[in-house]
């Protein structure tokens, strides 16, 4: 009972972790992103069509496991990542306000994943979603007992989620460009006055988070969900919890991958549990109510390590000074 | 230590403008707004491959549609009617820079109530018109209560801890949702996910129809518009929003409470949307669902934001915005595109478009003269005039 559980938990945290990991990023260089739901579809999207580009070339007899997940994977990183090109020229570039972009971008990406989905090859996908979540399976785990079956047992993404959260830490916080970034998210103005290339690095870090943002909309529909659920998958949602979990994390995605356990085991929890229908009703809110009073819990504290960025939600413009 | 660097000037620079007139700006948007319609269209276009502008009629005449025995096409003017109110129920919290993100949670707490209301107290409804009268005025009451409930929470741990609004209005958007799912999945004692439509036999708690079932409701949104018109514009609360939305220090410093002002706000953006939750459930669907109000909430903060918080402004958009979205769905149906996503894609589009045209509106780019590129271009060009010239 418990093992299943735990395993679960797992796959489920991954599709939060990616798109925190990513909105951690974007928002340490200073802007909030609100279109993260809308990334994460488009990054769902890209990846499906990377997919049914591969079969289409190779066939389905001929399926390479290994280059099927590149090809999906550098196609979800590209169209995420147009979804922060379009955020990046907006709201740095053109000064949008940062919020109404984003809205305006998950409405059009999660608009567009369903449009343009509906018209996709399900088996495909399905069989697809197969290698995908099987291929870093080792035998091993089976010898391994409950710790092989709990850590070892799932698909190659779950394992890339975890490196970029580590990664992407060991970025903000041990390198200098890291450390530009932070200090661009704090006070574009100083960091301006000390010669860092602010528009250069917001550009970056918007371009790279939505990527690893929209790698979360990949995993959920070719791994998590089978391939089976494309069109209906609620990643909007899980978007959302991802941009609530940056909160939760304190801008620290190494705290992200506890908290995207925490959620994702919320999330799985009902079907876990022996109660009725009506009790199953009552847990679909409460990954959203812990959320809430976490919000509250870190405003409340107002402790100075987990305070957001100082310039966050501000678009910066030079000539203002 | 200087070093010898040599001093790189941009090719143009941004500057804010504040000499453009105000009619020139009005038309640049609806330019942009015309000419994305187009290029949309074209997309669709490629996707349909069918006439371009057979296209384009069968969207008017989806949205237009007028049915049977009607004059009116009721349809297209209920959906403006009610995104113009989720519109004009953020647009005064937005006023003070307060980001509400929850009008479909507000909205559907509120409708919920309604239901509830409607549910049980069917038989004392039935007795005599009185007292169906006393129904409805209770289910508005506790409409609004529910929702004025669900605005105000995130609005007092703004003020009192600076919790951040945006994330927790949606957040409460998705725990309405959910309690939605469970008051229904009660109302219809665990046999069904809903109980369907409340009293269709009875019709207690029905809202009365006259003319047609979106009249009066239109009409009380739009009494609702210009009440809040003149909230904004004339009094003093309306007032104080503005200030406190320019600077919330200078609202302290003269002595205006801030707190109380935000809660107030929330609590008039709270009634105006247990008034659309009590529309909806009273007088449109008699039912509901967690997807009632759809993503309007999500397309009204877009709106409210781009009419410069007027709300004369907002009822244009909402009625550009529902026709589209009316339109793009029948267009959807005719050419069997599936579904109904293909307005959500457009309407992104001419979102990106405006905000777009939104920067030239306010700034203006200067060629600097000394950038190498510059001259390598006004060179290139002296040239070629110059060559034109001679060959003349």
């Amino acid at each position: 009972m418990l093992v299943p559980f735990l395993r679960e938990t797992i796959s489920m945290a991954i599709t939060y972790l990616f798109g925190s990991t990513g909105e951690t990023v974007i928002e340490k260089g200073g802007n909030l992103n609100l279109g993260i739901p809308g990334i994460m579809c488009l990054g769902a999207l890209g990846g499906v069509i990377g997919v049914n580009t591969y079969i289409s070339i190779f066939t389905v007899n001929n399926i390479m496991a290994w280059l099927l997940i590149i090809f999906a994977l550098i196609f979800a990183f590209i169209f995420a990542a147009f979804g922060g090109l379009i955020y990046a020229v907006l709201t740095v570039t053109l000064q949008a306000n940062q919020n109404v972009t984003g809205l305006a971008l998950t409405t059009f990406g999660v608009g567009l994943m369903k449009f343009i989905g509906a018209n996709i090859n399900q088996e495909n996908l399905t069989l697809a979603s197969r290698s995908i979540s099987k291929l870093f399976k080792p035998e091993l785990y089976q010898k391994l007992g409950w710790f092989g079956e709990i850590f070892l047992s799932h698909g190659v993404l779950v394992y890339l989620a975890i490196i970029i959260a580590i990664l992407t830490t060991l970025f903000l916080n041990k390198t200098r460009k890291g450390l530009f970034l932070r200090s661009i998210g704090e006070s574009p103005q100083t960091a301006d006055a000390q010669g860092i290339n602010v528009t250069l690095y917001k550009y970056f870090a918007i371009l790279v988070g939505s990527g690893i943002a929209g790698l979360g909309g990949l995993y959920y529909v070719m791994d998590r969900s089978g391939g089976t659920t494309f069109v209906e998958a609620s990643i909007e949602a899980f978007g959302w919890m991802a941009v609530a979990l940056v909160i939760f994390s304190m801008w620290k995605p190494g705290i992200g991958i506890i908290g995207s356990l925490l959620f994702g085991g919320l999330y799985i929890l009902p079907s876990f549990l022996k109660i009725s229908n009506v009790q199953i009703k009552i847990f679909d809110m409460v990954p959203y109510i812990v959320t809430i009073i976490v919000l509250i819990i870190t405003s409340v504290v107002n402790s100075k390590n987990s305070q957001p960025p100082a310039s966050l939600g501000v678009n910066y413009y030079r000539e203002e000074r | 230590m200087v070093e010898d660097r040599k001093v790189r000037t941009p090719l143009f620079s941004i500057v804010k403008r504040d000499d453009l007139p105000k009619y020139k700006a009005i038309i640049i948007r609806i330019a942009t707004f015309i000419a994305t319609f187009f290029f949309a269209m074209l997309i669709c276009f490629f996707v349909i491959k069918e006439n371009y502008f057979e296209i384009i009629g069968t969207l008017f005449k989806g949205a237009t549609v007028v049915s049977k025995g009607k004059i009116l096409p009721w349809r297209l003017l209920m959906d403006t009617a009610l995104l113009l109110a989720f519109a004009i129920a953020i647009v005064a919290p937005f006023k003070m820079k307060y980001w509400n993100m929850g009008a479909n949670g507000q909205v559907l707490v509120g409708a919920l109530a309604a239901i509830v209301v409607m549910f049980f107290m069917e038989d004392f409804a039935v007795k005599s018109t009185f007292n169906n009268v006393i129904v409805i005025i209770l289910m508005l009451l506790a409409s609004i209560l529910a929702s004025v409930i669900w605005a105000v929470i995130p609005a007092i741990f703004k003020v009192f801890f600076k919790t951040n609004e945006t994330l927790f209005t949606l957040m409460m958007n998705y725990v309405a949702s959910g309690l939605v799912g469970y008051v229904n999945y009660v109302l219809a004692q665990g046999k069904k996910e809903s109980p369907g439509i409340v009293n269709a036999d009875s019709q207690a708690g029905w809202f009365p129809v006259i003319v047609d079932k979106y009249f009066l409701p239109i009409i009380i949104i739009l009494l609702i518009t210009v009440v809040i018109y003149f909230y904004i514009k004339k009094t003093k609360h309306g007032y104080e929003i503005s200030v406190v939305g320019d600077s919330i220090n200078t609202a302290k410093y003269v002595g205006m409470n801030t707190k109380k002002i935000i809660i107030r706000t929330l609590i008039v953006s709270g009634i105006i949307c247990g008034i659309i939750g009590f529309i909806y459930s009273s007088a449109i669907n008699h039912s509901i669902d967690p997807n009632t109000c759809g993503s309007l909430g999500f397309t009204a903060v877009l709106v409210a934001w781009l009419s410069n918080f007027s709300p004369i402004i907002i009822a244009g958009i909402s009625f550009v915005l529902s026709f589209l979205t009316l339109g793009t769905s029948k267009v959807s149906s005719t050419y069997r595109l599936g579904n109904n996503d293909l307005s959500n894609v457009i309407i992104g589009l001419i979102f990106f478009a405006i905000l777009i045209c939104e920067f030239f509106i306010r700034f203006k780019l200067k060629f600097n003269q000394e950038n190498n590129m510059y001259k390598a271009i006004k060179k290139l060009f002296s040239k070629k005039r110059k060559g034109g010239v001679e060959e003349c």
